[in-house]
């Protein structure tokens, strides 16, 4: 009854106050039996939805992941390619990214290669450049799904033939324009790895200056030649649509691309955590300060990995108890970040107004040791496992997100070095207890194998 | 097209002749190594547009509730809007949008402030679908607000008002004229209030009040197991005085100045072009979907071809955001800095050319249509924008099958549709439209009909 107490005294009128009880009541009354069953009816619903995937490979070796959605009112295709910024050579960042815009051939036929699909009632059409892989994506109505796959195919085969150097120019200038575009955005240090992690795997995101000149006709065709074949291509279609004659499609289309073997290896990595504790400041003040930490973690689908999404909903929680209950931010969040080398744990903490990032800091550090020092209560871990299975379902629901994740994990191993599958994802989480949770926070969130970086307050005009 | 960006086509076509000619490996075409594609170009068939059913039931309380029922959901969605009336009055708007923000925080949702009242909706698990549903209408008695809460949903209202967005001051008065709800919501000058959690709660409960508030429930279990759970759930909720005054129109004055250019050092221009169009359900909102699209929202548009053909720009976007009553279209363009007067330019001369119905191509008009109609399906298909789609319909007095009629639109609209669209709301007096760009670009910017000031530089 305290909380009511609580509750009331923080300015619940009188009967407000009634209805309070009457209403919580009948929810809990409701909730009672919804509450066992919430785990399940999530697990089950994510379960479910997996039932009619198939994953099938051509002969050429493009791999077709095929998942159809009978209450899907669209379809998107996603052609995901194991090639990413990590592979970009040295003195070439940029090549990766230049490669992927490449692939939007403009005047092809007349036509920009996105003009076609527009044609088709493509929309949401893009393409985006990471460190392990290139994604390709449109989502039409199902109607024009044959349509879209013999233009998508195109696209891998035909660029390659008519690329000449005015275009190579042109795609250039492009990503240029795209750059400075993104300096004018708001610098997150959270989505900086290469600031974060500069030793790490990750970090020539962006091309330089310098760099994207040096890549010429030759060197992208080159590029193209060898990164851009079918055993580095998945093929995914999530929605609305009949798997028998999709494949049908993918064969007498993606499957007449020439089989080719991908030349060369990545650049190798070894994952370990860091070394010590490193500081910095950036000299970029923002609006509201920020407090930025980061930790070097287990990869995607790896040991650990799991226990530290339930970790980051534990802590996310815990910040926002004390740090903006406490009048020390107006955001806090921790999130585990998860890549196929290393992955890091990241908390990103916007100050309140008047609030000193060693205030901020030495808070969190509290946070940190309480959840070192004690395994979480099961009621605890149960309802951060519900949260976490929620959000995937709402990954999962919609045909592009859920596209884009089934990409890049169900190419896994040989393609991206991923061992992944979100279809595991439920017993993954299921089998996370207390004591693996505790074990995981203690083994990785270390304090003195941590990055720390500080954004300085913008000064009031 | 400006005579400048003629000479300099003239000149680019040179460079690219002489390159042509001169450099053979560049314009070498590779003999394919692939075997031939083993089926001829497919034809895509027409869309078809499914809705889904929709269960309205009204509770004791007044309370209106819709719920959809989705076998193959994985998630489930609630969203409710209040439509205060009158009660959504000027002078509140900045101790609403710390409401706003905080039922953000606190209640996870998202959540906008419109002429219409308050829209809120979260994405839940299917196993709570009816607890988060009366846990939104009950949201005045929330256990989690607090005090804190609120402070932080100010503190963070107040920063958002001192990011660089004054341009949104003048597009909203431009727009919708002086002193109206429109204005009061983007206003820089907006004041924001630090309420007391007993005035946050009190405001919440009128806002609230059940017979001016429609839920809608995206679930899997049937709707009628839906309905009697939260008729039991919220079984206390009393009812309230619906309201019948509602906020006026926005008004169609157009004070001037048109354009407003605002000095910047940035590496690139921004140009954003406004204006305002039918609501979603009027008779002419298939044609002023379509114009907008063929304006610069596909990549077959004249006005994309010539800024990206030239180079003078990297993003050509479009934006239509359904308001109450109307929408608000965007066209936001980034421009190299020297170019921007001829953007301006021809977003001016591209307005007036489509006003005539043969200018507007087939390619340009299939394009237009066929993007509209996916747009449409991934709309029901999504269901947090399904039971915006929903909340919005009865706001307007219509179901969700006025979406059928609006697909059936814009299958069926014509070129002369397009144009007529184009004349009655897109004239070039009509635009909004702001230039952010190096001071010294600004001299060259087009006259208006409705003038141009210029702002001094912001550092």
């Amino acid at each position: 009854m305290k909380r009511w107490t609580t509750l009331i005294s923080a300015g619940v009128t009188r009967r407000g106050a009634r209805l309070v009880v009457v209403v919580v009541l009948a929810l809990l009354a409701v909730a009672g039996s919804a509450r066992a069953q919430t785990v399940d009816e999530d697990a089950l619903a994510i379960e479910r939805s997996f039932l009619s995937l198939e994953r099938h490979a051509l002969e050429n070796g493009v791999l077709v992941v095929l998942d159809p959605r009978a209450g899907a009112s669209t379809v998107v295709v996603e052609v995901c390619v194991a090639v990413g910024t990590r592979d970009d050579p040295p003195g070439r960042t940029g090549l990766a990214h230049l490669g992927e815009h490449v692939l939007f051939p403009e005047g092809q036929g007349g036509r920009h290669h996105i003009a076609s699909l527009q044609a088709l009632g493509g929309v949401e059409a893009n393409g985006v450049t990471l460190p392990d892989r290139t994604q390709y994506f449109v989502r039409v109505a199902p109607g024009a799904l044959d349509a879209v796959l013999w233009h998508e195919a195109r696209r891998f085969r035909d660029t390659l033939v008519h690329l000449d150097a005015e275009g190579l120019a042109h795609h250039r200038e492009v990503v240029r324009e795209e750059q400075r575009l993104r300096r004018l955005s708001a610098l997150r240090l959270a989505s900086r790895w290469d600031l974060l992690d500069p030793e790490g795997p990750y970090t020539n995101d962006e091309g330089l200056d310098e760099d994207l000149d040096r890549i010429d006709l030759d060197v992208m065709r080159a590029f193209l030649a060898e990164a851009y074949v079918p055993s580095r291509m998945t093929v995914v279609i999530s929605g609305r649509f009949e798997a028998a004659r999709a494949l049908q499609t993918l064969e007498a289309t993606f499957g007449t691309l020439r089989a080719a073997t991908a030349a060369g290896g990545r650049p190798s990595w070894t994952f370990a955590p860091f070394a010590r504790e490193r500081r910095f400041e950036l000299d970029r003040p923002q609006a509201s300060g920020r407090v930025t930490l980061a930790w070097r973690t287990p990869v995607y689908g790896a040991p650990g990995d799991a226990e530290l999404d339930l970790a980051a909903m534990a802590m996310t929680r815990m910040l926002a108890e004390r740090l903006l209950r406490g009048g020390l931010a107006l955001t806090a969040e921790a999130r585990q970040s998860s890549r196929a080398l290393t992955s890091l744990f990241i908390l990103d903490v916007a100050l309140a107004p008047g609030a000193t990032p060693a205030a901020a800091l030495a808070e969190i550090d509290a946070i940190l040791a309480e959840l070192r020092a004690v395994p979480p209560s099961l009621e605890a871990l149960e309802a951060d496992r519900r949260a976490r299975l929620h959000d995937l379902a709402v990954t999962l629901d919609d045909p592009l997100p859920r596209a884009r994740l089934l990409g890049h994990s169900m190419a896994a191993g040989e393609r991206i070095g991923l061992s992944y599958d979100p279809r595991a994802d439920v017993a993954r989480y299921a089998a996370i207890t207390p004591s693996s949770l505790h074990e995981s926070l203690q083994r990785w969130l270390d304090p003195a194998r941590r990055v720390i970086a500080v954004t300085p307050p913008r000064r009031p005009r | 097209m400006s005579g400048s960006t003629l000479r300099r086509s003239g000149v680019l076509s040179l460079c690219v002749l002489l390159a042509a000619c001169g450099a053979g490996v560049s314009r070498r075409v590779l003999p394919s190594p692939h075997a031939a594609m083993l089926l001829p170009e497919p034809v895509a068939s027409a869309p078809t547009l499914e809705l889904p059913s929709v269960h309205r039931a009204v509770l004791p309380s007044g309370l209106v509730v819709h719920v959809v029922s989705r076998p193959d959901a994985l998630m489930g969605h609630v969203a409710l809007r209040a439509s205060p009336g009158a009660l959504l009055s000027q002078g509140q708007i900045g101790r609403d949008r710390v409401i706003a923000r905080l039922l953000e925080d606190v209640g996870h949702a998202r959540v906008s402030v419109d002429r219409g009242g308050l829209r809120i909706g979260r994405d839940v698990s299917l196993a709570t679908v009816v607890v988060e549903a009366a846990r939104l209408v009950t949201m005045a008695d929330d256990p989690a607000l607090s005090e804190s809460a609120v402070f932080r949903a100010s503190a963070l209202v107040s920063e958002a008002q001192q990011h660089p967005q004054a341009i949104d001051v003048l597009r909203t008065t431009r727009l919708y004229g002086e002193n109206t709800l429109e204005g009061e919501l983007s206003s820089r000058q907006l004041r924001i209030p630090q309420p007391s959690l007993l005035e946050v709660r009190a405001r919440l409960a009128e806002l609230l009040a059940p017979p001016r508030t429609s839920l809608v429930i995206v679930g899997r279990e049937p709707a009628e197991t839906v309905i009697a759970a939260l008729t039991e759930a919220l079984a206390g909720l009393p009812e309230a005085e619906p309201l019948a005054a509602a906020v006026p129109p926005p008004s169609t004055l157009r004070p001037r100045p048109q354009l407003h250019a605002l000095g910047a050092e940035l590496p690139v221009a921004l140009v954003r072009v406004s204006v305002v169009g039918p609501g979603e359900h009027e008779a002419d909102a298939a044609g002023f979907a379509l114009a907008i699209r063929a304006l610069a929202g596909t990549h077959v548009s004249h006005l994309w071809t010539m800024l990206r053909a030239e180079g003078d720009s990297y993003v050509v976007q479009t934006r239509v955001e359904p308001q109450v009553g109307h929408v608000l279209a965007t066209i936001q363009l980034s421009v190299r800095p020297a170019d921007v007067d001829e953007a301006v330019t021809l977003v001016l001369s591209e307005v007036a050319r489509l006003a005539h119905p043969r200018q507007i191509s087939e390619r340009v008009l299939a394009t237009a249509r066929q993007l509209e109609l996916t747009a449409e399906l991934a709309r029901v298909e999504r269901a947090s924008e399904l039971a915006a789609s929903i909340l919005d319909a009865e706001l307007a007095g219509v179901g969700l099958e006025a979406h059928a009629s609006r697909f059936a639109a814009l299958s069926s609209a014509s070129a002369g549709d397009v144009a007529a669209a184009f004349s009655r709301y897109l004239p070039p007096e009509a635009l909004c439209i702001e230039v952010v760009a190096p001071t010294d670009q600004l001299a060259n910017l087009p006259p208006v009909p409705g003038g141009t000031e210029v702002s001094p530089q912001r550092r």
